[in-house]
């Protein structure tokens, strides 16, 4: 490592240690640091290319250097993290269930880290990787399953009478977990052209993700099907096709809620609570992500007798 | 340094305001509760001292407020009004005159009707009820809310409200006090100056005589003939102990000297003055335990939620609205800021950042 690749670690290990961004994923304070560095660049480069810091390089140069750094940091921390969201945030006896098979669990577990890994050393994937684990590593999914079956509305008669799901609530929960891990596969899957723009991917077409869908189900092969099928159309517009699955929407909603989630945040006064006021947000934005609104309307009610 | 020296000065100048409000309240219970004229005369003495410390600090003020041109400022503004009506009026209408009066032995005597004299009594004590007003002083030292917009709303209001409730009393009770309004203490004197006046005539007046008139006057405490008692009520060392030379009046009739009970009327203000030093700070509890918080809940919360909203990228939390009030202008406001703007703000933002330029300023240097 040369001397001026170690001065931007020494200074993006500081700023990855700045109190505002305590309390975030890695990969939300890389997120958050990369939008920095790319938005104050005016300001930062006069600093930066003094004396003190990188003199004769150009910005272009210094911010190359500081964002190999950041991803180096962010590198560290991530393939940990993947690991033990799936260990200890998950189970796969879903796997075992729906597929009848005993030798599945471990290696659907073994793949799902793997498969993770790879998608985490793609940039337009490991982005989208962000909502996911956090929210699976939150607990959030499960909080909100154990309301919608002890409810009884239209999220658990989409999920047992809809899409007939057989498998126990806990299990539901994890079905929508490794769905919500899957998701970025489509970023994974998705031609460099349509990713030039840094806008994240919103919808895509019932086409699109049928070829995603046939290349996942060559590359996760010991995951279920229909895990697979929800993980890929959690990315359609519910109002196009309706007959999307209801793990698929909620996988959707979990994954757009948990992207900026910081778990342990209480409300101001006066103030909404965070859930509430995402779902709240998320009711009335629902037709541009193709959210299903009726879920939208349950999840916020949940939100709002949990003081979520 | 400077700033030591004021901030000790601020501390001395709020313990006496603490203290004075408790020596008057505890002059007033002392009063009611007929306690020895030693214990009475040093809350008496205590109060002028205040006042005149008082009296010190509010000139002291003045000095320096017109030395920076801020008199008007400080008058209007920084509760220079509470300071000189709560400190030179009472210094020289109050507690100066009866403190000096006691200095000097002084009685409240003449010729003149007892109900004239108690009139003059009743106005000189009724302006005590302005020391109350001090009450302002110290709930402004009190930060109570963390808005700056409610703390101002609350001490605004509460100031009108116990200043206006301070004021009445002192004019209504002074109005009382000097028109002819007849009332129990009057009453209680006049007819023992109807009695007296029964005495112009008698030229000499037998033990008996005496006893059995002293007894029919309740207020009746001492008559004398050339300096010899003919009756008492009490006795003397009693009279010596429970009785201040404000707590009498004495009357010239012919050739006697009556002594009168003043009593009854000083407990009435005193119930009087704790009466409004405790509806006072009723008043400032209920506005600070009430108002304060509703005001906070309709007002500074939801402001403060959706300034945060306009200013930080990544603050999307909705304000709340309070069903009972939704038609206020102000939840009407948080309507449209929770509806129109946030999903706006939503829509409109790619990327939200946590971090400004501000929180890293110290790793730049």
């Amino acid at each position: 490592m040369g001397i001026e690749q170690e001065k931007a670690t020494a200074f993006v290990n500081r700023l990855w240690e700045n109190p505002s961004l305590s309390g975030l994923s890695p990969l939300q304070k890389e997120e958050q640091l990369y939008q920095f560095l790319e938005a104050n660049s005016a300001v930062l480069e006069p600093t930066l290319s003094s004396p003190a810091f990188f003199p004769k390089l150009p910005w272009s140069r210094i911010l190359v250097l500081l964002k190999i750094a950041l991803m180096e940091i962010s590198d560290k921390a991530l393939p940990s993290l993947i690991s033990e969201t799936i260990k200890s945030s998950m189970k796969f006896n879903f796997v075992q269930d729906m597929l009848r098979k005993k030798a599945s669990v471990e290696s659907a577990k073994f793949q799902l880290e793997d498969f993770l890994k790879q998608m985490s050393e793609k940039p337009n994937s490991r982005k989208e990787l962000t909502g996911p684990l956090m929210g699976v590593g939150s607990g959030l999914i499960d909080r909100y399953v154990e309301k919608i079956f002890s409810r009884q509305r239209y999220i658990g008669f989409e999920l047992r009478k809809v899409q007939r799901l057989k498998i126990s609530i806990d299990e539901i929960a994890d079905m929508i977990k490794a769905a919500m891990l899957i998701r970025p596969s489509v970023r994974y899957y998705s031609p460099e052209s349509t990713l030039a723009s840094q806008q994240p991917l919103l919808i895509i077409s019932p086409a699109f993700a049928s070829k995603v869908l046939k290349e996942l189900t060559k590359s996760v092969t010991s995951m279920p099907e229909s895990v697979l099928r929800s993980a890929v159309n959690s990315m359609l517009s519910f109002q196009d096709n309706p007959h999307t699955e209801g793990t698929a929407r909620l996988a959707a909603l979990f994954s757009h809620r948990s992207k900026y989630l910081k778990p342990g945040i209480t409300a101001d006064r006066g103030a909404e609570s965070s859930d509430k006021s995402w779902f709240s947000i998320a009711r009335k934005n629902y037709k541009i992500y193709g959210f299903d609104l009726d879920m939208l309307v349950e999840l916020q009610s949940i939100a709002a007798e949990n003081g979520w | 340094m400077k700033r030591q020296v004021n901030d000790t000065l601020e501390a001395v100048v709020t313990a006496a305001i603490v203290l004075v409000l408790l020596q008057t309240v505890a002059e007033d219970i002392l009063m009611i509760s007929n306690s020895t004229w030693a214990a009475r005369r040093i809350f008496i003495y205590s109060g002028f001292a205040f006042d005149l410390f008082f009296t010190l600090e509010f000139l002291i003020r003045s000095w320096n407020a017109i030395c920076c041109r801020s008199f008007r400022r400080y008058i209007l503004f920084e509760n220079g009004w509470v300071d000189f009506i709560a400190s030179v009026p009472l210094l020289v209408f109050s507690s100066g005159p009866i403190s000096l009066s006691i200095m000097r032995g002084m009685v409240f005597a003449g010729s003149g009707t007892l109900v004239g004299l108690l009139k003059v009594v009743k106005a000189v004590r009724m302006a005590r009820v302005l020391r109350l007003l001090r009450l302002l002083k110290i709930f402004r030292k009190i930060r109570f809310a963390d808005s700056a917009m409610v703390q101002r709303h609350t001490v605004r209001i509460i100031t009108t409200a116990t200043s206006t409730l301070i004021f009445s009393a002192m004019i209504i009770g002074t109005v009382f006090a000097v028109l002819s309004i007849d009332d129990l203490e009057e009453a209680w004197l006049i007819g023992g100056e109807t009695a007296a006046s029964e005495l112009e005539g008698v030229r000499f007046l037998g033990p008996d005589d005496a006893e059995s008139w002293g007894l029919s006057e309740p207020s009746v405490l001492l008559l004398k003939r050339d300096k010899q008692t003919l009756y008492t009520k009490y006795e003397e060392g009693y009279l010596r102990d429970y009785f201040g030379p404000n707590d009498y009046f004495i009357r010239h009739v012919g050739f006697y000297t009556v002594w009168f009970d003043g009593r009854p009327s000083i407990v009435s203000q005193s119930k009087l003055n704790i009466t409004i030093f405790a509806m006072s700070l009723s008043v400032v509890l209920l506005f600070m335990l009430t108002y304060s918080p509703h005001f906070a809940v309709t007002v500074s919360d939801p402001i403060n939620v959706m300034v945060r909203g306009f200013r930080e990228k990544s603050y999307n939390l909705e304000a709340s609205i309070l069903s009972d009030y939704r038609h206020d202008d102000i939840f009407r406001l948080v309507a449209a800021y929770n509806d129109v703007f946030l999903p706006q703000k939503e829509r409109s933002q790619s990327d939200i950042l946590d971090i400004s330029f501000e929180d890293i300023g110290d790793i730049l240097k």
